[in-house]
């Protein structure tokens, strides 16, 4: 069920200027357009920003994201929870950033161009998750999110609350409040 | 028992910031008549602004739906038109009364906000029916009234009415202006002649008339009680003489009462054009606003590093990114200003709280307050009130003595507490003074030996024996009076202080009294930091806790116990490395030279070790935010420029928890 979002080519080893547009044109082409519902019915559609960690695909609601920034010097806070790697100054306010595979129980990810930061929306703040990839928006009716299979739930999937299939790929849907809320430890 | 739901909404919100400026107004106001009203004389504008105080506040709750406020805030109404009327007698036991609905109102309102039960207010409101109902009995001789033109006499309501047979009975003579101003500058010019005119006698009514010469100008009639008549007018005012007849023409009271609220009344108009002077702003809003302008502080610092490179191409380039760099940071000051809040506020209600316990307790206290015009932080100002609540009671039930105990002891039976504030520097000194009979020294250390609080007693000097009234557990019940405690303890006081960056300490000389001085920053929101190098990492350390700055070397480098202290003038001081301190994983390390930044308090000293020295700046200081809500050690976050961001350390958390648990850590 792995499902490669990193189409583009690696981007060539002695070229920074490369590197830099490769990962803005990815970004803009992955946020222009809204990819249109494969169910052409009249109900509301919500949007789901589809991004990837650790090799698996994953999608939070868009309505929660304010947006996607580069990766940037991060300070490291010490005595923090274990998956918050420090914070950025953004805009002016502090964002705490979370590397969302040591959230998620994965494997450590290479820091690559393609990385990203997804800046949600917590309570009156902002939290930064850091991913391997940022893909589109798609935009599926609500009724769209299927329930976890039964063979994939467990502890494994204790931060997905569903599943959204995008051109025969599925991608977990995360729970968000439940990956913000560090008294929620996965097993 | 109504309960209300905690609302959030911008319009709601608004509107409970009103209720709680009107409060405090309130408060202001009834202080302010209460120390003038001692000297026999009725302050009329002092009553018509507390009347009015209440009078928008019953509006105010009505529109939110506190329905217990908004009634309470009528009752009180009631009872002040009575009072401004001369209707009711303005004496110790309506001031009483006055004080006492003040502060059910101000709990109203406090647990109204949160939503929680509110307690019964029957009792207050009978009390206040009860005031009502001592009403003066008319004196029999009516005073002899004027012989005023018709349009003047019509125009009157009874409270001018009122006044007016006061100042005659009085003595005073009667003077009528008539003035046209133009309508553009009419307010301006009518608050100047108002001023002149009150500084010699009382204006009784300024009364609006048509002006029929002009079409852009307005005419009004003020009505004058003065001993003499007004000196030298500006132009176009004219002035005349109304001669008081010897026989009353009409009663004076018991009239239909007019609105004292009529668009036309003179005090309406005062206090809409007060109210536009200022600017009501959502604290959060302003927050914004500081956080932007903290940025562009940092961004000019990053570019101003880098322009500073082009001074051999572009010198003008530099100059000009400095001057742009001076007038930010002058923005930055002044928008600060506006989170500052005078620190008379608080004021007013000590005075209420002294005059409260006296009354109660039948003390004979005098509370003096000086330096109330001292601004500081608002966020301070909410958070220090509970505190110097906590010392001037302190003051009351363990430092000042009883009447009997005062007076053979040579001193005046009235009981002093002294609060003076002031600024020094970027922090605000205040003190809690009382002329008691001071601490027992003898008794803390008993007490501290007894709490094992230390193992010698008595060889500690007697400044730092004095600390241990901070200590958790250090009731000062026991150790200061025989009295009850009703106090709270100090480390409370002490805790309050901490979280605020502020310090607190104590002075104190038997027989004499005590004196807690609390050293406070003026803001919370910019901090000025020393930004100090550990291990390859910046941190930020609030210049204020920092005592003195020390380079060591190796010769006053000292290891006890296989743990690092600093031999500093015939003192060892334990020194801290940050990064073994936060995480006692690091790798350790054998030898040093750098830098000791000597933070805590005169009893517990603590070095910080610093490889460099960065300089010094005014910063933003930013949350971390909820998700690093549980570490302890840092207070914050400052940006250095546009991509730097570093930690504010909270040296006294350090120092508390090396003292603590140093042991365990392995240094």
């Amino acid at each position: 069920m792995v499902f490669d979002l990193l189409r583009t080519p690696p981007a060539p080893p002695f070229d920074p200027l490369g590197v830099i547009l490769a990962g803005r044109e990815a970004v803009a082409a992955a946020l222009e357009a809204a990819d249109l519902p494969e169910s052409g019915g009249k109900e509301k559609l919500t949007g789901f920003l589809w991004f990837t960690v650790g090799g698996e695909n994953y999608a939070v609601e868009n309505q929660r994201v304010k947006e996607v920034i580069l990766p940037r010097r991060v300070t490291p806070v010490p005595r923090a929870p274990e998956a918050m790697t420090g914070i950025l100054s953004h805009r002016g306010a502090i964002i705490g950033v979370m590397d969302l595979s040591a959230r998620l129980g994965l494997e450590e990810t290479l820091a690559s161009a393609l990385q990203r930061i997804i800046v949600v929306r917590m309570g009156e703040g902002l939290c930064g998750l850091l991913v391997n990839r940022v893909g589109r928006v798609i935009m599926r009716p609500i009724t769209a999110v299927e329930p976890l299979p039964k063979e994939l739930q467990g502890t494994e999937y204790e931060f997905v609350f569903g599943i959204i299939r995008y051109k025969g790929a599925q991608l977990l849907l995360l729970d968000l409040d439940k990956i913000l809320d560090l008294g929620v430890r996965p097993t | 028992m109504p309960r209300y739901d905690h609302d959030h909404s911008p319009g709601i919100r608004d509107s409970l910031a009103q209720v709680e400026e009107i409060l405090e107004k309130l408060a202001g106001d009834l202080a302010a008549l209460v120390l003038v009203s001692g000297e026999g004389n009725v302050p009329s504008p002092l009553i018509n602004a507390v009347f009015r105080d209440a009078h928008s506040l019953k509006g105010v709750a009505g529109m939110l739906g506190y329905t217990e406020v908004s009634g309470l805030a009528h009752g009180l109404e009631n009872l002040l038109e009575l009072l401004r009327l001369g209707k009711s007698p303005l004496d110790a036991v309506s001031l009483e009364i006055l004080e006492a609905s003040l502060d059910h109102l101000s709990l109203l309102v406090r647990l109204s906000c949160r939503g929680d039960a509110l307690p019964d207010s029957s009792l207050i409101l009978k009390r206040i029916a009860a005031c009502c109902a001592r009403t003066i009995s008319l004196p029999t001789f009516l005073p002899p009234v004027p012989l005023l033109p018709e349009r003047v006499a019509a125009a009157l309501n009874e409270f001018e009415k009122h006044r007016l047979a006061e100042s005659i009975r009085r003595g005073a003579r009667l003077f009528l202006l008539h003035a046209s101003f133009l309508l553009e500058s009419f307010d301006k010019e009518i608050e100047n002649l108002m001023d002149g005119l009150k500084s010699r006698g009382e204006v009784i009514s300024t009364i609006p008339t048509p002006g029929f010469e002009r079409d852009d100008a307005i005419d009004f009639d003020i009505l004058v009680a003065a001993d003499e008549a007004p000196g030298a007018l500006p132009s176009g005012i004219t002035c005349e003489e109304i001669p008081v007849a010897a026989a009353p023409a009409h009663p004076c009271a018991g009239e239909p009462v007019i609105s004292p609220l009529s668009t036309s009344s003179p005090d309406r108009m005062r206090s809409e054009r007060s109210g536009s002077g200022t600017v009501r702003v959502d604290i959060r809003a302003l927050d914004e606003l500081i956080a932007l302008v903290g940025e562009l502080v940092a961004g000019q610092r990053s570019l101003g590093n880098e322009v500073a490179q082009a001074i051999v191409v572009a010198p003008a380039l530099v100059k000009r990114a400095e001057r742009l760099g001076k007038k930010l940071r002058e923005l930055q000051q002044g928008v600060m200003e506006i989170r500052m809040v005078p620190l008379r506020t608080l004021y007013d209600k000590l005075t209420r709280i002294v005059r409260r316990i006296s009354l109660d307790e039948g003390r004979n206290l005098e509370l003096e307050l000086h330096g109330g015009e001292t601004r500081i932080d608002k966020q301070i100002i909410d958070d220090l009130f509970d505190p110097l609540m906590h010392l001037v009671r302190n003051a009351v039930d363990h430092g000042i003595e009883g009447a009997a105990e005062r007076r053979s002891a040579g001193k005046s039976e009235t009981g002093r507490i002294i609060v003076t504030a002031g600024q020094k520097g970027n922090r605000v000194v205040i003190q809690v003074a009382d002329d008691g009979r001071g601490i027992n020294l003898a008794k803390v250390r008993r007490r501290a030996a007894a709490l094992g609080l230390l193992q010698q007693p008595d060889t500690m000097p007697d400044p730092e024996a004095l600390e241990l009234i901070f200590e958790p557990g250090f009731s000062t019940s026991d150790v200061i009076s025989e009295l009850s405690g009703r106090g709270v303890g100090m480390d409370v006081v002490k805790n309050a202080i901490t979280a605020l960056s502020g310090e607190l300490s104590v002075e104190s000389e038997s027989g004499y009294g005590s004196r807690i001085i609390i050293s406070l920053p003026l803001t919370l929101a910019i901090v000025k930091t020393l930004i100090i190098e550990v291990g390859g990492a910046s941190y930020g350390v609030p210049v204020s806790a920092i005592q003195e700055m020390v380079a060591v070397t190796p010769e006053e480098f000292v290891s006890l116990e296989g743990n690092p202290w600093l031999s500093l003038r015939e003192m060892t001081i334990p020194l801290v490395r940050l990064d073994h301190f936060f995480d006692r994983n690091s790798a350790p390390w054998d030898d040093f030279s750098g830098y000791a930044v000597v933070t805590g308090t005169s009893s517990r000293r603590v070095g910080i070790m610093a490889d460099g020295i960065r300089g010094e700046h005014d910063l933003v200081l930013k949350p971390l935010g909820e998700l690093f809500s549980g570490v302890r050690g840092i207070a914050g976050a400052l940006d250095l420029s546009d991509d730097e961001t570093i930690l504010l350390l909270d040296p006294m958390a350090i120092v508390d928890e090396f003292c603590r648990g140093g042991s365990g850590r392995g240094f």
